[in-house]
């Protein structure tokens, strides 16, 4: 009887010690991270990720793992609603957005410092802060965008003598392009972005977030759709590519004298080239467009999330940042970045990255609703192009943003 | 009516197929054109009808040179070996579907058509589907079909080898009916020996795209003009011989066994076939050409046949029903006049 | 006693009615699996309102059906969808016939014409469908051009002009005709190919011209084979999608929203707006469209047959 009641206690605090001995010590958490990046950018991703590890041994690991790009959205989509989705994607805040409703997010601002947050541009604040839930669920690190590139020899042969800094300015230029060589002076490849920055230039709310619905219906609006319009009609913006899927073979062949495209498409273009930023509205309020992509840190335990913010803070520290902006040819949307040798040489070398420009930079707020908006917008300038009425066109957009909002 | 052929010939590149026929066919005949696979029967057949071009020579039609002209301008009707009925026509269509080239209206044509389908007895089944007939009964509606225009000659290849032993039978007796109801001049191509004598006016007998004879199948039988002849007509098979001519112009085997035969033709020291016709064997008479050793015995019908032994040779010999032969017994043999053939065993040319 | 041994043999094989099953069984498991239950999954998910991926879904109901039938999107995917069938399945078939039957034939370097025949078969539609662009170019395409020698003004096939695009549509039925006919005259050249010449022989001795031999002859024979082609190509060109693509970038014709088909309805419901309800209440209406016409065809065949 006594031996047996020795047995049930040792065996009793055995499993007592146990469990004490297992809450004790932090858990090493192990953080994966998807993404489709390939050499330098792959390269840089890992080392930073291998670098953080051997600062965090037995505490935080990292994995890295490339996943193929085709469908990545929906493979990651699919993955973390049905629970086995990484901890971290480098994304834009409008795929982050796709998650908050589920709750699939998590709040960054439980997690970063008040430095970390305050350094960020304003433009990237307000959008990291824009989902429907007012938190944090993307931390912007970098940033891209549509550019204007010309040619300077067909402005040069035409008579451009100034670079387009107005959308009146374009016009003229291209009349001139076409009067010289019965081309096409102007294109657009990132439709949506064209006609978001019309709009906010000429300060007017695109989506009002209390009605739910567009807002944009303004004189002023329509006439700068019938600006693209006007273009497109008397053959001086091409409207559609004809040799490709993409205006850089136009640009390349001579078809086109300058185009709004993305600062990557650089490496691209063959023909002789020169960047300009976005052409502003006269007398509006200067505006253009930020492709922001940051950090998005996935739903799991605190601890888990809490180690995935750990090595956001690390990714987002100054001299990793600007190594990041250097692999990938991004501008950084953080201040301390800026202050960095490695940043400002990079921006020294670098006339694409320079077009952008940070403090005129602004987003769409990160709500389901606006991947409507962003398709309404990107058909409005297409039906306009076609012939479309500007008038008829937004309210084409304005019944299709309706329609889908009340599904 | 009359069929004329002059030194046709039909080569594919190398090989003659058909070897400079000439030939003559009456008005009203059954001619069959009979031959082992590939000697060019179908050939002559295909050019009769016009489906093949000729390499050189010359047809004629009652006269009329046809030589160059279309099958469809020859006034022929064709019966293919597997019949060839549009499969989703039914019988009348088909029957009908000459004369519906021939913008014949559909009233007048399923006339005809039905006439036609009681002269061969398929007009209980008008409204079937090809498919839904028994071969006999295809083989009919391929018949009528072929008859309807009123063909100058009618060509059947091969048309009973899809058929079972008794249909077969039937539908030769079938077509021998309805040859001799229609009058209509027909050509016949056949591998089968029996099937040709029993129908046929006349046979046509080809070998290797050679002309080997062509008579009535009596003549045929019993005067062949080559061992090629003589060993591909008649069942049991003729026996054959081989040894030299004697002295006193009788056969000598290669064992030194004499049989006596009398042909004046034969000459002396000459290597020879002789032919004998089972039928031509009489045996234990009192006279014997030679003797012989009873080897094996076998029925066929109601015959008795035996082998028998011949010097180094086997043949084989009718039994008679009135005497029980055992194996091993020794035989006289003696030979009819008929059915005794000598052969040169260079050329198997009748001696 | 051999008898005896195979009727017990037989009996065996009877009684053991699970042993079939079992040989079913590997295929059957990947059916229920990868067929059954995604399109029972698809009817389930096309009554759950504002379903998400997640799981969660506001409640059940028709409004998917509803959105689905009231979206002018989707009306207009089903004009753009019945005018793309009803041009290309029977231009693509009539033209399959006659390069079939021309193929069919006896002629020297015919081989030649088969490889270029089936050139689509073996090339990407998509990256095809780039060179067509260039093709139906306004100014520079081939395609004016030869119009151009018949006195037909250039027509403005991938564009619009005040707000309409009426050629858009008949692009994508002219490089779906072009993309449908190889497979079509695969089938129809095996089709060919199995009817005995002799039938041909007959007919022709019988005084029977080419047309006669054609109508009465090679169609009927033919008919079996142009009826599985019409119902394949049917049910494909009901799925059209991968014809669009290459014009617009991607979009659905010029205006990005004129040229919109079934397919590309569920695809943007699915892909672009996530919005999983629309996109499978969109897919059974197109299952349902599938079924009414594949069951006319075949009710159609029958009575033609008899």
């Amino acid at each position: 009887m006594k031996k047996l009641l020795v047995v049930l206690l040792t065996v009793a605090m055995t499993f007592a010690m146990f469990g004490c001995k297992q809450e004790q010590p932090k858990e090493k958490q192990t953080v994966t991270i998807w993404h489709t990046y390939t050499e330098a950018q792959k390269e840089y991703l890992e080392k930073a990720a291998a670098d953080f590890n051997a600062a965090h041994e037995g505490e935080i690991e990292v994995k890295v793992e490339s996943q193929e790009y085709k469908g990545f959205d929906d493979t990651v989509y699919n993955a973390v609603m049905n629970g086995n989705g990484p901890d971290i994607i480098i994304n834009y805040a409008s795929t982050a957005a796709l998650y908050v409703e589920d709750g699939k997010v998590a709040d960054l601002g439980k997690y970063l410092s008040k430095d970390l947050i305050n350094s960020l541009d304003a433009g990237a604040l307000k959008e990291a802060t824009s989902f429907a839930d007012g938190k944090m669920h993307v931390f912007p690190i970098v940033f891209s965008g549509p550019v204007l590139f010309y040619n300077p020899d067909i402005f040069e042969a035409a008579g451009v003598t100034e670079v387009p800094a107005t959308w009146d300015d374009i016009y003229a230029a291209s009349e001139k392009v076409h009067a010289y060589n019965g081309k096409w002076g102007f294109a657009v490849d990132s439709l949506t972005d064209v006609a978001q920055t019309m709009i906010m230039q000429l300060g007017v709310t695109i989506f009002d977030t209390t009605t739910n619905s567009c807002a944009f219906n303004t004189p002023e609006v329509v006439k700068a759709f019938e600006w693209y319009q006007k273009g497109v009609q008397e053959g001086l913006f091409l409207a559609d590519p004809t040799l490709s899927n993409y205006f850089s073979d136009d640009y390349n062949n001579g078809n086109i004298a300058c185009y709004i495209g993305s600062v990557a498409g650089a490496p691209y273009l063959k023909a002789s080239w020169k960047v300009a930023p976005l052409p502003q509205t006269k007398g509006g309020t200067p505006w253009t467009p930020a492709w922001n992509r940051g950090v998005i840190v996935f739903s799991s335990n605190e601890q888990r999330e809490a180690a995935a913010c750990e090595f956001l803070t690390y990714f987002a520290s100054a001299e990793v940042n600007a190594g990041w902006c250097v692999a990938c040819n991004y501008q950084t949307s953080l201040s301390t970045t800026r202050e960095t040798q490695t940043y400002k040489d990079l921006m020294a070398n670098s006339d694409t990255l320079n077009a952008l420009q940070p403090e005129t930079a602004g987003s769409f707020d990160a709500l389901p609703a606006i991947q409507y908006v962003r398709t309404a917008l990107k058909d409005l300038m297409k039906a306009v192009a076609a012939g479309t009425s500007a008038e008829e066109a937004i309210q084409t957009a304005y019944d299709y943003v309706a329609g889908e909002i009340a599904q | 009516m009359r069929v004329k052929i002059e030194n046709l010939t039909k080569k594919f590149g190398d090989v003659t197929a058909v070897d400079n026929f000439t030939m003559t066919f009456e008005d009203g005949e059954l001619v069959v054109l009979l031959g082992p696979s590939g000697c060019g029967k179908s050939t002559m057949l295909n050019m009769l009808s016009g489906i093949l071009p000729v390499t050189s020579g010359k047809i004629f039609f009652d006269g009329d040179d046809v030589t160059d002209l279309p099958p469809q301008d020859r006034g022929i009707g064709i019966c293919f070996q597997n019949y060839a009925l549009y499969p989703h026509m039914t019988v009348l269509e088909n029957i009908a579907f000459p004369l519906e080239i021939k913008k014949i209206n559909k009233k007048e044509r399923n006339e005809q058509a039905k006439k036609m389908a009681q002269l061969v007895h398929i007009e209980n089944y008008l409204n079937r589907k090809p498919r839904e007939l028994s071969g006999g009964q295809q083989q009919r509606v391929a018949i009528a079909r072929a008859l309807i225009k009123n063909p100058r000659l009618l060509l059947l290849d091969e048309p009973l080898s899809n058929l079972d032993a008794r249909l077969r039978l039937e539908m030769r007796e079938e077509i021998r009916r309805i040859q001799q109801e229609t009058g209509v001049t027909t050509i016949f191509v056949t591998h089968d020996q029996e099937e040709a004598m029993s129908i046929s006016d006349k046979i046509v007998l080809m070998k290797d795209g050679k002309l080997q004879q062509l008579d009535s199948p009596q003549e045929l039988y019993d005067d062949p003009h080559n061992e090629f002849v003589a060993s591909f007509l008649g069942n049991p098979p003729i026996n054959k011989l081989n040894g030299v001519i004697n002295q006193d112009g009788n056969f000598v085997l290669e064992t030194g066994d004499v049989i006596k035969i009398n042909n004046p033709q034969a000459k002396v020291g000459e290597k020879v076939v002789l032919g004998i016709r089972p039928e031509a064997i009489m045996l234990n008479q009192n006279e014997h050409d030679m003797t012989a050793t009873i080897v094996q015995r076998y029925t066929m019908g109601k015959e008795e046949l035996a082998f028998v032994k011949v010097g180094n040779s086997e043949i084989r010999v009718y039994l008679s029903n009135d005497y029980t032969y055992k194996v091993g017994e020794q035989v006289n043999i003696k030979l009819r006049n008929k059915g005794i053939f000598l052969f040169d065993q260079q050329t198997g040319a009748r001696i | 006693m051999k008898n005896v041994k195979n009727k017990s043999n037989e009996a065996n094989i009877f009684n053991r009615k699970w042993e079939p099953l079992i040989y079913l069984l590997p295929f059957a498991v990947g059916l229920l699996i990868f067929t059954v239950y995604p399109i029972i999954n698809v009817v389930i998910m096309s009554f759950k309102e504002g379903y998400r991926l997640s799981g969660a879904f506001n409640g059940w109901g028709l409004a998917n059906y509803i959105k689905v039938l009231n979206d002018p999107l989707f009306k207009n995917a089903i004009k753009n969808t019945f005018t793309y069938v009803f041009t290309v399945v029977p231009i693509a078939t009539i033209l399959s016939i006659i390069v079939a039957v021309l193929l069919n034939q006896k002629i020297k370097g015919i081989a030649l014409f088969q490889t270029a025949y089936f050139l689509p078969m073996v090339t990407s539609a998509i990256a095809v469908g780039l060179v067509w662009k260039y093709m139906f170019n306004t100014d520079i395409g081939v395609i004016n051009w030869v119009l151009g020698l018949f006195g037909i003004d250039p027509i403005n096939w991938l564009g619009a002009s005040n707000g309409v695009a009426p050629y858009n549509i008949w692009v994508i039925c002219i490089f779906g005709i072009w993309n449908m006919m190889p497979f079509t005259i695969i089938l129809l050249l095996s089709g060919l190919q199995n009817i005995d010449p002799l039938y041909y022989t007959a007919a022709r001795v019988d005084g029977a011209n080419s047309l006669k031999i054609f109508t009465r002859i090679t169609l009927p024979l033919l008919s079996p084979t142009i009826f599985l082609t019409l119902i394949v190509n049917m049910i494909s060109s009901f799925k059209v999608y991968n014809d669009v693509i290459p014009f617009w970038r991607g979009e659905a014709g010029v205006t990005g929203r004129n040229l919109f088909t079934f397919v590309y309805y569920i695809k943007n419901a699915f892909y672009s707006n996530k919005k999983l309800g629309v996109a499978a209440a969109a897919s059974i209406l197109l299952f349902g469209i599938i079924f009414v016409f594949t069951m006319l065809q075949r009710y159609i065949q029958k009575k033609a047959k008899n």
